[in-house]
């Protein structure tokens, strides 16, 4: 490899050196760039003489020089972030003042945008990009992790945050779910390189599906953007993994400079539970209990009467308080970009340390990244980009377990409390919620580099070269330990895991980008590249139990060994793609994008997948019918259609029928069947159609982009069921399609736009609809997943299936006249609905009873500003969407466990004392099961919640610079400050299996997120 | 050869050159199926995988052992899991996932040995000795798996060929029960021929063919099977077993002489039972609980009671047969030679063999176990039937016998008040959605 290198590096060298020769006359151009409207210097503006290599940034003055520029007749182009570009012909001659003011350009026309290999003006762009640029979310608000970012900001995209867990994956979706098994997550590329995604803990069990995200380890303080590529137009070129979309992210890079510009940020906070569900006192506990029972099982001890269960008088813990605890979150972040001469520099680093509201979680990231550029000479510029992340995720049980200290509070009974009179743990049923939190423990520390060498030749004026070599390494080191105490581990004296995991990917990639002009109207451009990537993943654990007391926790004193695993595996990518697109008087857009790729994943037939796409753009606006007004300011219509491709989510050799070791009998070694082979396995493939227009009014005061699109996705890659006749449970199979239909809609409005010192205000909507439905499925066989997901033809994926309820049953002659349901229903029993009519209930009374998909979703952010002090609320809502609360499966089966604690709502049970009571009856057998997956637990989902508001003050720059700075701000930030819904649980954004889209929507027992205040503060130097 | 790869694709722009294809890439842990059985080694490692199949939780792991129990009257439920809750009712859906894991794991290790069956006449080298052996444990295994399936289900496909595709051909039809108790009975009459007698309790003997023959033809019945059931019975009492003097030493001491075939585990198995069974306090899970009847059962001085069960300070029950909850390496002894008794026993009673032939070989487990012969009394075959039950119930007391037992001598219906169309348990409706040739038992 290195030989290659070097070999690319002196051809690359070789070409450049000529060029250095020939000499002319030269002169210098300097100049100051403003604000047009309130004439402040704008800093850090790229200016550059158009077809040279001719560039600087803005100084402190908003002030440029370009020594040696070629006397004579030439174009200076300003560009600058949130302004039109400027372009003006000017004469050099030896010494040439050139001042340039800009115009504020709200849709930013003008802007380079990054697009995949490249960069393309916003005007000529037609496919459906969503830009975001991050620095105003996450410099006010405790935003930890990338994905959360795009929360509520971008239209098409739903981001839901599965738990309160920190540091755990949050669910992403671009335009709905395409795949049922196959993933769908977008693809995130970090300045070009692919990032590794996904969960690779060596201790998965125990958490149900909060999973870790390698993505976490990415710090949005350093990204300078972020583009979501949603349709085969825009994403095809990333082909074979661009079915969810994709989303490009862009860090920060250097300046020339005179001054190195340095920020310091940081905020501290208090996270706090904002929501608790109401479950029984001890004296309700009591009630249901002793009705359930027909005896008097439970009582007080100073009652008089004999119980078996005697309570200590006064008793009544309310678990959750015991394991609710405000916490802190702190983030600590500096940067400092700059250069001079050749080199431009972007350090930066940062520290983020969060608890969780429960004891046992937490997040901890430490992160430095330096992005360097070199100018080579004319032609050749050298970059790095190297970013190194140490995380640290600390977990107990969640979700779907009995050994949470989240769960166990919501199970356990009031009438004990946390230790007995000898300071043991008190855990009559259940594992005491108070013990698990303090003496069982989870980490999972990571190393990510994650980095990149390019460089870029100019070949010819209009031709670029350019070659990289990415790198992302992840370790992870997971450590689960569990006490001899309390947990799973009592009976095995002590019981820890650790494990490694060491996942690689190298990315190679050359370009070759192109264009040209022809005349005033012809604008070509393209780029044809290569890219081969290899991913390894290397893992081992190692378990051992009994150990000599708790204070030992490491294997090393561990009695015997009792599980141990390593591991390799590894699969590639060789991929070529080109776009090409012409324009054609700035006005009409014809783009065509065409990727191959080739996998290792697949059989040797079906390795390469091609995913063509195209799209046309039409910028009415600049049609000579609609120049001669100023009410629209910019009209486009953009179409596209393609197709891009999903391999996630499968095995690496699901293709092939193998054969297992590790089926060991008496301590010797086993062979097994393992997979049945599926020769013909290929790609997972969505065509997408995308319609959709942008529109701006009034000098650019109201912008609207709106898009609809129609996502058909075939040859899904489902692990299929089998007859397990044949020894297998599944095969992974291309069956079966899905559709997604949707329409999204933003709106930018500058509603009061009064200049620096005057009112302000912005306002941001998005809204997105999508319709999910599942077309086919091998041989139409539907199958249920979770609690009471389920697949089906024509139907929602993960839709919600059970039984209806109809009330409950008043009387005996009621049962009698409904439909068979037990021998032993009786008054009080939940009546489910007869839904075939069949006089039985049975199984084939399930039907659909809820979907987890909202019918909207969307944000709206009104941004307010005078002179200093600014004012922002970003609203998040969810509309439509049914959430399935599991956790009353339990809390709601009144009287069938005493090791669950009932709800609060069992007050209101049917007995015959309570005739009118809206809840079943007490019972313990529940031979009716009133607990069974049922509407009963199915609730509205629905939401509004004001995820962020910010209140903010930027002290004058007078101030500032007394105070050595360039400027400083202050403010006051809510997350999560109020949510308005109907759920009755803890948080209506939940996933109990994480990302998972068909057990979406599921509660079950999982943490919820907290509301966090934070104080900050932003400093530049 | 990688540095090559990546060097030729990196440079594929420029050159059309010839170079290692870097997208074959082979798995580390796995090995194509059609080169994995092809050595007399290859064999020998895919019968531990066979035996290996019989320790998941929907086996003897855990639900094999624990549903025959629950679904009658020695066992309760007092756990979490809805699955098993609906044993404990009696009121099994179709869709029950554990009912489903006991059907798919025990085709998968018959999967297993059909591969075994279908490869040992290909593979060179094979000595005839090691062919037999290995033959006659793949169909001593088949025939377990059979067995274990037809008493769950009724009449099941019965798939003899190892599986290479998923077509039309795998949507089998059930075969009548008489069918597969046919097919486990010829299975066990050659594995019979061709085990070795030596070799167990861990692995399949002759004596261990013989023995599961003898519990076949008892399920199948009739006076044609009750007499092949008194023979097989016979062959194994006198094939040089002995009673453990003391009965705690079954499972105390394991692989003892009345064990006949003991399915073995070690602390990388993960045997569950212990853990399901015993309470918190003692690190278990407590998911299972001893009916305060089953404990009454036990006559006074029966030495079994408090080796099979525990009583805890707050009274709870909790079955102790399985303890070793820390490393999950108790054995699970599926047959011993008190069985045989008890076959011989029961199948001489409907034979109308003389009370005190019957009552001798019950009383050979009664003795063991510190109690007095049964009184000459009991001599109808309705009583004699009755003791042999009784005997039973105690005797294997959360071993995975007792629903059997009372269904297979019509018992079922009266003692545990099932009715008739829940003697059996549904065919799992996943497999139904899959396989629309299956026909569901009547009542589900």
């Amino acid at each position: 490899m290195q030989r290659f290198l070097r070999t690319i590096v002196l051809v690359l060298a070789a070409i450049a050196l000529p060029s250095a020769v020939a000499a002319q006359e030269r002169g210098t151009v300097t100049g100051q760039v403003t604000d047009q409207n309130t004439g402040a210097p704008i800093v850090g503006a790229q200016v550059a003489i158009v077809g040279t290599t001719h560039a600087t940034v803005t100084n402190r003055e908003g002030r440029f020089l370009l020594p040696a520029v070629p006397t004579g007749a030439q174009t200076l182009q300003v560009v600058y972030i949130g302004y039109q570009t400027a372009t003006i012909e000017i004469q050099v001659t030896a010494s040439t003042v050139a001042d340039v003011a800009l115009t504020p350009d709200i849709l930013r026309l003008d802007e380079l945008v990054v697009v995949g290999y490249g960069t393309q003006r916003r005007r000529n762009i037609s496919g459906a990009i969503s830009s975001l640029d991050p620095s105003a979310v996450v410099e006010d608000a405790p935003i930890v992790s990338v994905d959360n970012v795009l929360q509520g900001r971008v239209p098409g995209v739903q981001v839901t945050q599965n738990s309160g867990n920190p540091g755990s994956a949050i669910t992403v979706r671009v335009r709905g779910a395409s795949s049922i098994s196959a993933g769908n997550q977008p693809l995130y590329v970090i300045d070009g390189v692919p990032m590794t995604q996904g969960n690779f803990s060596m201790i998965n069990g125990a958490f149900g599906g909060q999973d870790i995200d390698a993505l976490a380890d990415l710090n949005p303080n350093n990204i300078e953007s972020i583009e979501v590529l949603k349709d085969a137009s825009a994403a095809a070129i990333y082909g074979s993994r661009a079915s969810n979309g994709v989303v490009l992210i862009t860090t920060k890079r250097g300046i020339a400079a005179e001054r190195p510009r340095i920020t310091v940020s940081g905020y501290y906070g208090v996270q706090q539970a904002w929501n608790k569900i109401d479950m029984a006192d001890t004296d309700l506990y009591i009630d249901v209990y002793n009705e359930a029972y027909g005896v008097p099982i439970f009582g007080y001890s100073d009652d008089g009467v004999a119980n078996d269960f005697e309570i200590e008088p006064g008793m009544n813990t309310d678990w959750l308080d015991q394991v609710f605890r405000p916490a802190p979150i702190r983030n600590f972040a500096a940067s400092i970009a700059g250069g001079s001469g050749p080199v431009r520099y972007f350090v930066a680093g940062s520290s983020l340390n969060q608890d969780g509201i429960v004891e046992g979680f937490g997040y901890e990231r430490l992160n430095g990244r330096l992005n360097l550029d070199y100018t080579a000479s004319d032609r050749l510029t050298l970059g790095t980009n190297v970013a190194l992340t140490r995380g640290r995720t600390r977990r107990s049980a969640s979700d779907n377990t009995i050994y949470g200290p989240f769960a166990n509070a919501i199970a356990s009974p009031p009438w004990h409390g946390i230790y007995d009179e000898d300071g043991n743990y008190l855990s009559p049923f259940y594992a005491n919620p108070v013990g698990l939190a303090k003496e069982n423990f989870a980490s999972e520390r990571s190393v990510h580099i994650l980095g990149n060498m390019f460089g870029t030749f100019n070949l010819f004026s209009n031709v670029d070269l350019r070659a990289s070599v990415g790198l992302d390494h992840y370790n992870l080191r997971s450590y689960l330990y569990d006490s001899p105490i309390i947990g799973p581990a009592v009976g095995s004296g002590g019981a820890s895991t650790s494990g490694d995991a060491y996942v690689t990917k190298l990315v190679y990639e050359a370009t070759v980008n192109w264009l040209q002009q022809i005349g005033t109207d012809h604008l070509f451009s393209g780029v044809v590249g290569t890219s081969y990537e290899d991913n390894t993943r290397e893992s081992s654990s190692v378990s051992g139990q009994s150990f000599p007391s708790s204070y030992f926790r490491y294997i090393t004193s561990a009695a015997s060994i009792t599980d141990g695993d390593a591991d390799l595996a590894e699969w590639s990518l060789v991929s070529f793609f080109s776009r090409l697109s012409y324009t054609y008087a700035d006005r009409y857009t014809a783009t065509f994008n065409l990727r191959a790729d080739g996998s290792s994943r697949f059989g040797a037939d079906n390795r390469y997948g091609f995913f063509p796409s195209g799209s046309l753009l039409w910028r009415v606006s600049d049609e000579p019918f609609l120049r001669d007004q100023d009410v629209i300011s910019d009209l486009a219509f953009r179409l596209s259609y393609g197709r891009t491709g999903n391999q996630q989510g499968i095995g690496n050799f699901a293709s092939r029928g193998l054969y297992t070791g590790g089926a060991n009998y008496e301590d010797t070694p086993g062979l097994a069947p393992d997979q049945l082979a599926n020769p013909d396995l290929k790609w997972e493939t969505t065509d997408q159609f995308n319609v959709g227009a942008d529109v701006a009014f009034i000098e650019n005061r109201l912008g609207i982009t709106a898009d609809y699109y129609i996502k058909t996705t075939k040859d899904l890659l489902v692990s299929r069921p089998v007859p397990r006749t044949t020894g297998f449970s599944s095969v992974t199979s291309n069956v079966g399609s899905m559709e997604n239909r949707g329409f999204e809609l933003g709106v930018h409005a500058e509603l009061l736009r009064g200049g620096p010192q005057d009112f302000n205000w912005a306002m941001d909507l998005n809204l997105s609809r999508n319709v999910n439905e599942v077309t086919e499925l091998y041989n139409d066989q539907p199958f249920v997943t979770g609690f009471v997901s389920r697949v089906e033809e024509g139907k929602p994926l993960g839709f919600f299936w059970g039984y209806k309820t109809d009330g409950i049953f008043r009387s005996q002659e009621e049962v009698d006249n409904h439909a068979f349901q037990d021998d032993e229903t009786a008054p009080g029993d939940v009546r489910f609905v007869d839904v075939n009519g069949d006089g039985v209930i049975d199984d084939a009374d399930r039907t659909l009873i809820g979907t987890p998909w909202p019918d909207f979703v969307g944000g709206l952010t009104n941004t307010l500003s005078y002179r200093g002090i600014d004012l922002s609320v970003f609203l998040q809502f969810s509309s439509g969407n049914e959430i399935y609360n599991g956790t009353r499966i339990y809390t709601d089966a009144y009287g069938a466990s005493p090791g669950d604690n009932v709800s609060a709502r069992a007050a209101d049970r049917w007995s015959p004392d309570n005739p009118d009571g809206t809840e079943p009856r007490a019972t313990a057998d529940d031979p009716n099961n009133n607990a069974r997956d049922s509407d009963r637990f199915i609730e509205d989902g629905s939401y509004l919640r004001v995820k962020n508001a910010v209140l903010g003050y930027t002290f004058p720059a007078s101030i500032a610079q007394r105070l050595g700075m360039r400027n400083l701000r202050v403010y006051l930030q809510a997350q999560n400050l109020l949510t308005f819904t109907d759920y009755s649980g803890f948080d209506p954004e939940v996933n109990y299996a994480g990302e998972a889209d068909v057990t979406r929507g599921t509660d079950f027992y999982t943490l919820p997120q907290p509301r966090t205040i934070t104080f900050g503060f932003n400093v530049g130097f | 050869m990688r540095r090559t790869a990546i060097q030729c694709i990196a440079l594929a722009a420029l050159i059309a050159a010839g170079c290692d294809n870097p997208l074959d890439i082979d798995p580390t842990d796995r090995i194509d199926s059609p080169d994995a059985l092809t050595t007399p080694r290859a064999l020998e490692l895919a019968i531990n995988g066979a035996y290996s199949a019989l320790q998941t939780a929907a086996l003897y792991s855990r639900e094999v052992v624990v549903f025959p129990e629950m679904y009658a009257d020695n066992l309760e439920f007092t756990g979490t899991f809805t699955t098993h809750q609906e044993v404990w009712q009696r009121n099994i859906f179709p869709t029950n996932g554990a009912i489903l894991a006991a059907w798919a794991d025990s085709y998968a290790a018959i999967n297993d040995v059909n591969n075994v069956l279908a490869a040992i006449p290909e593979v060179e080298d094979l000595d005839e000795e090691d062919a037999n052996r290995l033959r006659g444990e793949a169909l001593f295994l088949r025939a377990l798996n059979y067995l274990n399936l037809v008493r769950y289900f009724g009449g099941v496909p019965l798939v003899l060929e190892p599986s290479v595709g998923v077509g039309p051909e795998s949507q089998v039809p059930r075969n009548t029960q008489a069918e597969v108790y046919a097919q486990i009975a010829a299975d066990l009459e050659e594995a019979a021929t061709l085990l070795p007698p030596d070799g167990g309790p861990g692995r399949a003997t002759q004596a261990a063919a013989n023995a599961l023959l003898a519990r076949a033809y008892l399920e199948m019945g009739g006076n044609e099977n009750w007499t092949k059931a008194v023979q097989k019975a016979s062959t194994v009492i006198g094939g040089g077993f002995a009673m453990v003097e003391d009965y705690g030493d079954l499972f105390a001491a394991q692989n003892t002489g009345g064990s006949i075939f003991e399915l073995q585990y070690t602390v990388n198995d993960n045997n569950n039972l212990a853990f399901w069974y015993f309470p918190a306090d003692l690190g278990g899970r407590y998911g299972f609980a001893p009916t305060e009847e089953v404990y009454d059962a036990y006559e006074p001085g029966d030495e079994r009671r408090d080796v099979s069960i525990g009583v805890m300070g707050n009274g709870d029950l909790y079955a102790r047969k399985y303890f070793r909850v820390a490393n999950g390496d108790d054995n699970v002894i599926i047959l011993r030679l008190s069985e045989m008794y008890l076959i011989r026993a029961e199948a001489n009673a409907y034979l109308d063999a003389a009370p005190a032939t019957v009552r001798a070989d019950i009383d050979m487990v009664r003795n063991r176990a510190g109690l007095p012969d049964l009184p000459t009394t009991v001599d109808t075959q309705d009583e004699l039937i009755d003791a042999i039950l009784q005997e039973r119930r105690v005797e294997f007391a959360f071993e995975g016998y007792r629903f059997f037992d009372l269904r297979r001598n019509g018992r079922a219906t009266t003692v545990l008040g099932i009715d008739e169309d829940h003697l059996l348990f549904p065919i799992p409706q996943a497999e139904i959605d899959v396989n629309p040739n299956l026909e569901q038992n009547p009542g589900y």
